[in-house]
């Protein structure tokens, strides 16, 4: 009856394409450094920490408890009692808007380039 | 009685829907990123969908959503299950309507979509459109297991499809 058609090929073949593309434009925009933790909770920053400064920081919410490490210019999550646990296995984030995400507690830890950064790099450019 | 056969069957595809998400909670793809899974429950929704059409598949598709939610599943993935499936069930029934398409390319644009419909509610819970950056992951993901998906579709509707033309009952 129904075999696999030309246009499903297509469609396939079109997607992943578009998932190459993506995932070039997504490493380029990942590439750059950056100098600042920016934790965020239900949309709203709740604290920001320098990159380079060694710290463990403790966030106890409504939606749960997260432990943020900062170590060697790395952000990770140390722990957290998510159901999914997919922030404290996901890998430590050291570029600029790479991130860590705790989807069951709205949680978005992320590293960011400050004002002051751009400048410099604008004027050195 | 072609109702009554009907209703059955739909109530066989949910139960049937049910086990497969069933299964796929208890074998979690071992990938570090969330969201992606084989989706094997929308074998059981395209197959209605192709049935039947659809309005069917939507029954069966809400009722899978809500029962495994009270059963297994969990309240707070409610609107994630939600957010997909209507979406994805959205656009397959458009893909459908489209010759160029057999039931693999519907399924591809499904496990596509599907992934998109979590990944806008997840937007909205964190309230950050940098989580943008996920979605070539769950692009490639939802298109290569809806292919997959796809062919295993288009199999068992060929059976099906053998089985009534040759007037068999087969019903136990």
């Amino acid at each position: 009856m129904k075999k696999i058609k030309k246009g499903d090929l297509i469609l396939l073949a079109g997607f992943l394409l578009l998932a190459v593309v993506g995932f070039y434009l997504a490493r380029h925009s990942l590439s750059g450094s950056g100098d600042q933790v920016v934790i965020k909770q239900d949309g709203k920053i709740i604290a920001t920490y320098s990159l380079n400064q060694e710290r463990e920081i403790p966030l106890k919410t409504e939606w749960g408890q997260n432990t943020v490490v900062i170590r060697d210019g790395r952000v990770f999550m140390a722990a957290a009692d998510c159901r999914d646990q997919y922030c404290v296995k996901h890998r430590p984030i050291m570029t600029n808007n790479d991130m860590i995400i705790c989807l069951p507690h709205k949680l978005v830890v992320e590293i960011v380039k400050t004002q002051m950064d751009e400048e410099v790099d604008s004027i050195a450019n | 009685m072609q109702t009554r056969q009907k209703f059955s069957r739909m109530a066989l595809f949910v139960s049937l829907a049910m086990i497969f998400s069933y299964i796929e909670f208890l074998i979690p793809i071992p990938l570090p990123f969330p969201g992606i899974k084989l989706g094997l429950a929308n074998l059981v929704i395209i197959i209605p969908l192709y049935l039947w059409g659809f309005t069917a598949a939507m029954g069966v598709s809400l009722l899978r959503i809500v029962l495994v939610a009270i059963t297994f599943g969990n309240m707070a993935t409610l609107l994630y299950s939600l957010a997909g499936g209507v979406l994805s069930l959205s656009v397959m029934a458009l893909v459908r309507k489209i010759r160029f398409f057999s039931p693999v390319g519907v399924s591809v644009a499904g496990g596509v979509f599907h992934n998109l419909g979590q990944l806008l509610v997840a937007m909205l819970v964190v309230e950050s459109i940098k989580l943008i950056y996920y979605f070539p992951v769950l692009l490639a993901a939802g298109g290569i297991t809806g292919f997959f998906i796809g062919v295993l579709a288009v199999q068992v509707l060929e059976r099906l499809r053998t089985e009534s033309g040759n007037g068999k009952t087969n019903s136990n």
